[in-house]
Order: structure tokens, then sequence, then C-alpha cells
């Protein structure tokens, strides 16, 4: 069984295909961002023109034709409306064309259970940090099964803050990776420490760095260490909270900022202090991609997950906790 | 030292003080974060459980009386009984502890301590009656928002009908009632945090 899965939610179009559970393509084309960051309708005309082409490229692949595929997903949400729309309408397209069915995939539970596919990890207490998005999430069956938020962040996402960061700083890409390398060796000022139980916020850390940046009092290399150092040593004191409070035997990491090679070591320690088991995906499946919605779809298909096109829709703010967890 | 309890944060130990028992709580030094943060969150928040300790005590809410205080370490009255997430409370007691819930809130909040962590976990049920424990994400200076986030924190650990009451005894108890519940309102409002519940599902 055959399942694809294409995912546009923000500067990633990704086409990915899942075949029993094991990812047999993974093609892609990103977006490059320039300064101003991400502008949603020219990132969506990128989508659009490269959809057909990154198709093909999946399908070329696994070695499949168009109709070894048994069924479609697509990323349903949350992320950005006009990038969103453009995978919704090309797997409705498939779907219509090759009389498959269509499911409609949360990204965040594709993050999480793809990192769950890949270490044989049945219910693991998940951090899901991306740009927009901030979550503690955990399997809970109560009324039934779904992603239960034990905690999150009341702004930003940790993503969005640190690019903001690097917009602010000037550096270029202004991500993640480019402020963790402006960052090595740098020496801790006092920033705002915000957590609340299991929640958190991100803004007071990012108005604090930027006017530190503009006031020249500190080098950029010694805010970027303390902004981040802050914002992990924030996210891993919320999940050490979470993990006392589920008492879950497994932590995982996902989504865009897992790909931080501190923020894994912290959770990790943390983790091991524990006696739980630590995983993270390759950077791969951490960056947006296709193949987890393919795997996600795949398995709402293998449980029978009624099909229904009403559902089918994009939502830009489409919670975890609003999906029912049919697959587990 | 016998230890009791160990926490996400700290370590709590049964231990004796001036020949009575008491409890220490000991905050741990945690080798993922930066050894900066790390030390001065543990003293900075063992101070602070401190000085809410003592406001609270001062307001005569039930709440375990401050001994002494090390640098990391808080050593505090013992209060003997089983938290309320544990505790499956009599029909005939459920209103009464609810509302002792709300006024410990109240006086906490006028007395200018706000919990940071107001959840059925902290609640100890002692002989039948509600005490507050684990001031250990206090603050002393409250903002609005941190007075209604523990009354969130409340609402949403337990049933609607229990916290009705809880909320119907902050409002007549507390000076400051009608403030801090529409700074609730204004945060449940906000999109992010709407969902949360589990309405969507049941939807």
């Amino acid at each position: 069984m055959a399942v694809i899965g294409i995912e546009s939610s923000a500067h990633t179009l990704g086409v990915g295909i899942s075949e029993h559970g094991r990812i047999i393509a993974n093609a892609k084309e990103m977006y490059k961002i320039g300064s101003a960051g991400m502008i949603p309708m020219k990132v969506a005309d990128f989508h659009a023109t490269n959809v057909r082409t990154v198709i093909r490229e999946a399908l070329g692949e696994a070695g499949l034709k168009a109709s070894d595929i048994e069924a479609i997903g697509y990323t349903k949400g949350p992320g950005i409306g006009p990038c969103l729309r453009i995978a919704q309408v090309a797997a409705k397209t498939i779907a219509a064309e090759h009389r498959i069915p269509l499911y409609p995939v949360n990204h965040a539970i594709a993050h999480i259970e793809i990192t769950k596919q890949l270490f044989n990890s049945r219910d693991p207490l998940t951090l899901y940090v991306s740009g927009g998005n901030s979550q503690i999430v955990a399997l809970d069956a109560t009324p039934y099964l779904h992603y239960k938020v034990l905690g999150e962040t009341f702004d930003i996402g940790v993503g969005n803050m640190i690019d903001n960061f690097a917009r602010e700083a000037k550096l270029t890409p202004a991500w993640g990776s480019t402020v963790a390398k402006v960052a090595e060796g740098g020496r801790y000022i006092d920033m705002p420490y915000s957590v609340k139980g299991m929640d958190f916020t991100f803004t007071g850390l990012l108005t604090n760095a930027s006017k530190l940046l503009h006031s020249g009092s500190h080098s950029i290399r010694d805010i970027a260490y303390s902004m981040q150092e802050t914002a992990f040593a924030m996210l891993t004191e919320a999940m050490e909270r979470a993990l006392f409070l589920t008492m879950k035997k497994d932590v995982t990491l996902c989504g865009g900022v897992a790909q931080s090679r501190r923020l894994q070591e912290m959770l990790r320690t943390m983790a091991e202090s524990h006696g739980t088991r630590f995983f993270v995906a390759p950077n791969e499946y951490n960056a947006d991609n296709g193949a987890m919605i393919a795997l996600v779809a795949e398995k709402m298909h293998a449980s029978g997950s009624k099909q229904n096109a009403a559902a089918c829709t994009i939502d830009q703010k489409y919670r975890i906790d609003s999906v029912r967890v049919t697959w587990q | 030292m016998k230890k009791i309890g160990e926490g996400a944060e700290a370590t709590i130990y049964i231990t004796k003080f001036m020949s009575e028992r008491a409890v220490l709580k000991r905050r741990a030094s945690k080798a993922y974060r930066e050894p900066r943060i790390d030390i001065s969150l543990r003293r900075q928040r063992t101070r602070n459980e401190a000085r809410a300790l003592a406001l609270a005590h001062d307001a005569k809410v039930r709440s375990p009386a401050l001994l002494m205080v090390a640098e990391y370490e808080i050593v505090m009255g013992e209060i003997d009984g089983t938290v309320l997430s544990r505790y499956t409370p009599k029909d005939n007691e459920v209103s009464r502890i609810m509302r002792e819930v709300g006024i410990i809130a109240a006086k906490l909040h006028d007395a200018g301590v706000a919990h940071g962590d107001f959840t059925p976990a902290n609640i100890m049920i002692s002989e039948g009656h509600a005490s507050v424990i684990d001031f250990g994400l206090a603050t002393t200076s409250p903002s609005m928002e941190d007075k209604a986030m523990d009354l969130i924190l409340m609402k949403r650990a337990i049933e609607p009908k229990d916290y009705a009451i809880v909320e119907s005894a902050y409002r007549r108890s507390c000076a400051d009632a009608e403030r801090t519940l529409s700074r609730l309102r204004a945060i449940e409002r906000r999109g992010r945090y709407k969902t949360r519940t589990l309405e969507t599902l049941k939807a």
C-alpha cells in the first residue's frame, strides 16, 4: 500500500510516499527566504509552480506510477493560508482524478508520528517546536484518544523568536542555525526567564535581546548565546515538569527548531537523568516534509478513518488537540 | 533526613527543626542548563518562595510555616494530609473544600502573592480542610495576569461545577476580584489559548 502526502504549510513544498510505514520517497523544494521574511502570496506562487515537478520527483524516487497510489494526504494546517491552499488543491485534484481516498493531516501530528515511527516509540512525551508553534504534548485517552497539549507558548513560537532576532541582527540566512553559530563561545548576560507551570512566553526575551542589540552594550555573540540558552532552558524545564506529571518513558523532540543541536543536548541530558529514553529524528524529517504527511495519511487510511469531503478544508490554526487519533 | 518526594525542580525531605518534624525543600542543580541560569534561578526561587510563604502566613492563609531559609533550601512546617488531586472528597465536603480553595486564592491575592502553580496537586487536604503548599513558582509582586493565571490553572484541572464554587468564593472574598476575573476572561479569549480545552473534541 503506497500513500502519497503533500506538504505546503510554510516555505517548503514537500511530497513524500509511505509504504507500510516505511518512507520510500521524500522530495522537496524550498522557497528562499530573503530579508523580508515570508511573503505568503509569493511563497504560494512558488509552491503552485513547483508542485507538479515535486510530485513527479517523489514518484520517480519511489519507482511508482501515479496509478500505484492508493490514498493521498495533505497538510490541512496549521500554517499560512495561501500556502496551505496549494497542497489541498493539488491533493483534491489527484484524489478525484484517480478516485482514491483523501485525508487531511495535522502538521504537528505528522512531525510527532514520524518520530514515533522511526524509533518505534509508541507513547512519548513530545516537545514540538517550530516557527509558529511551541507545544508540549502527549497522547491522552479522555474523552477519546487525542494529543493533549500540556503546555505551550502564550505568545510566539520559539522559532519565530529566533528568526526575528536574526533579522534584527541582520544575520543571513535569518534562521536558527545562523544564530547558533553566532552564539558559539558567548558569555551569559541576564535575560528574562518566563515559565508558568508548563507554559512559556518568548516575546519578553525577544524584546530584551533586541534592546541589548540596539544599545550596543554587548556583543551579538553574547546576546545570541544568552537568548538561546534562556529559551531552551525554559523549554527543557517545562518538559521536565511534564515528564514528572505524565511519567512517560520516552521523550521526543520534533519540528523545525528540533534541528538545534543545543536543544537536543539539553533535552537528552534532562531525559536521561530520569532514566527516560530520548529520540530526535534526522533533520530531513524535522524540517517540513511530505513524507510525514504521507505516513499519517497511511495510518488514517489503514485505521479506516472515515472519508469526509467536508473536512478536507484548510485551517490556519488547526489545533493538534482537535484531532481524534484513530490509528494508535 | 528522609526523602519523601522528588519534583521536577526540588527534592523534599522530612527533617527535624527545634525537635519538631519539619519539611526541607532543596532545589537541585540541573546539568542541562547554563550554570549561571541554574544558580540564579535556584537562588531567586528559594528567596521568592520564602517571601511568599511568609506573606501567606501573615495573611492567615492555611499554608506551611516558614522556619528557615538557606541559599537553595527552605525548612517549613509539615502539613500532613493528601493532595486534592489524589483525594476523593466525601459528597458533603466537596463544596466546602472548593469554597476554601477560592478563599485561599482570594487571601493570597489580597496579600500580594500569586501562587504560580495553583493546581489540585498543590492543595493539601488535612483533616478535611484545604491548605495550599508549594510556593515554588509564586510571585510576590503579581500582575493581574499572574492572579488570573492562578484561577485558570485551577479551572483547567477541576470539574466545571467545582470551579464555579471556587470562583464564587473568590469573588466574595477578594477585594480586587472583578479585575482579576475580567483578566481571566480576556486570557481565555486569546485565540491560541481558547481551544486548549476539549470543547473542540466534543463538538
